[in-house]
């Protein structure tokens, strides 16, 4: 049975604002709630001008926490005006699905008690990496893994397809922190000249929040990679070792 | 805050060229401090750049940038 009143759309704003699709802009202006995650330091000035209610979710994450207790707060936090009989919009910075943990849980929770939750697709990273670098998955394949899942959870490489690691600034890092932790990548470093030659290059990558601007593409031979100062955002990408 | 940030979020890729895109700059960043090097990094289409003049202006704006949590949502 559906309740009246409360709804939840989960958008996600993509990695630029002129990224926003017209359905996501359109659920998020008639909603009446607008609780969004930005990805920049202080970010968020442009939503709260499309949306007077609008309120950042940062204020769930403490530092040194364990990340997941701040997912859990964004979830309250969501279904709180959604049982409150608002419409309700939560907007995350790029693909809402994608590597965002408090927004299916949002959608799940808010279904479960009866309320009706939609999640809207949008322009994930992996979508620019594409554009960016000129790849073509469908061409060669790729597999595609969060980095600390990866190590924490091995599985099999296949050496024919490009390898995607995720959220490499943060290997091993359980808890919301401010700084990358470069620790992490020497471990993985390690694990892939396991299958790689230490020369092969690998692309470090962050796609641009800013339409005028570059992304960061720095190309580098595996063996470097331990040495590198990765961006907060930076994903690996490594191309296919047989062609 | 952050004008800067907040102006680039109003281009559209490709809509200028360089000398547009500076006088835009020059003209919509008239009240910051550090002009010249702002509208040096917008044309520089560099984001390293970019995000090191917006973390500085930020802090110029009295955030403790230094502080700010990772925005890992996984």
């Amino acid at each position: 049975m559906t309740r009246s009143g409360g709804s939840l759309t989960v958008i996600g704003t993509g990695i630029r604002p002129q990224q926003l699709t017209p359905e996501s802009r359109h659920a998020l202006l008639e909603s009446d709630d607008l609780l969004y995650l930005a990805a920049e330091p202080g970010g968020g000035s442009w939503l709260e001008r499309l949306h007077p209610n609008a309120r950042s979710l940062e204020g769930c994450y403490v530092d040194g926490e364990e990340r997941r207790t701040a997912y859990q707060a964004m979830v309250e936090a969501i279904l709180e005006p959604v049982r409150r009989g608002r419409r309700v919009c939560a907007a995350f910075y790029g693909h809402p699905g994608v590597f965002v943990t408090p927004s299916h849980e949002a959608v799940r929770r808010a279904r479960a008690a009866g309320f009706p939750a939609r999640m809207l697709p949008a322009v994930s990273a992996e979508d620019c990496l594409y554009a960016d670098l000129g790849i073509d998955p469908g061409l060669s394949g790729r597999q595609s893994y969060e980095a600390t899942t990866f190590l924490e959870q091995p599985r099999p490489i296949d050496g024919r397809a490009y390898l995607i690691l995720w959220q490499i600034s943060v290997i091993g890092e359980h808890r919301a922190v401010s700084s990358p932790r470069y620790e992490g990548l020497a471990e993985l470093t390690e694990a892939l000249l396991a299958h790689y030659p230490p020369e092969h290059e690998v692309v470090l990558y962050e796609a641009s929040p800013y339409p005028t601007v570059n992304p960061i593409v720095d190309r580098l031979p595996l063996a470097a990679l331990e040495q590198e100062q990765v961006t907060p955002m930076a994903t690996l990408v490594i191309p296919p070792r047989e062609r | 805050m952050a004008k800067l940030r907040e102006f680039l979020k109003t281009l559209d890729k490709d809509s200028y060229d360089d000398d547009d895109l500076k006088s835009l700059a020059e003209t919509s960043l008239d009240n910051t401090t550090n002009k010249k090097k702002q509208v040096d990094d917008v044309v520089s289409h560099d984001l390293r750049r970019i995000q090191k003049a917006v973390e500085d202006e930020a802090e110029r704006d009295g955030v403790n940038v230094s502080g700010m949590t990772l925005r890992v949502v996984m």
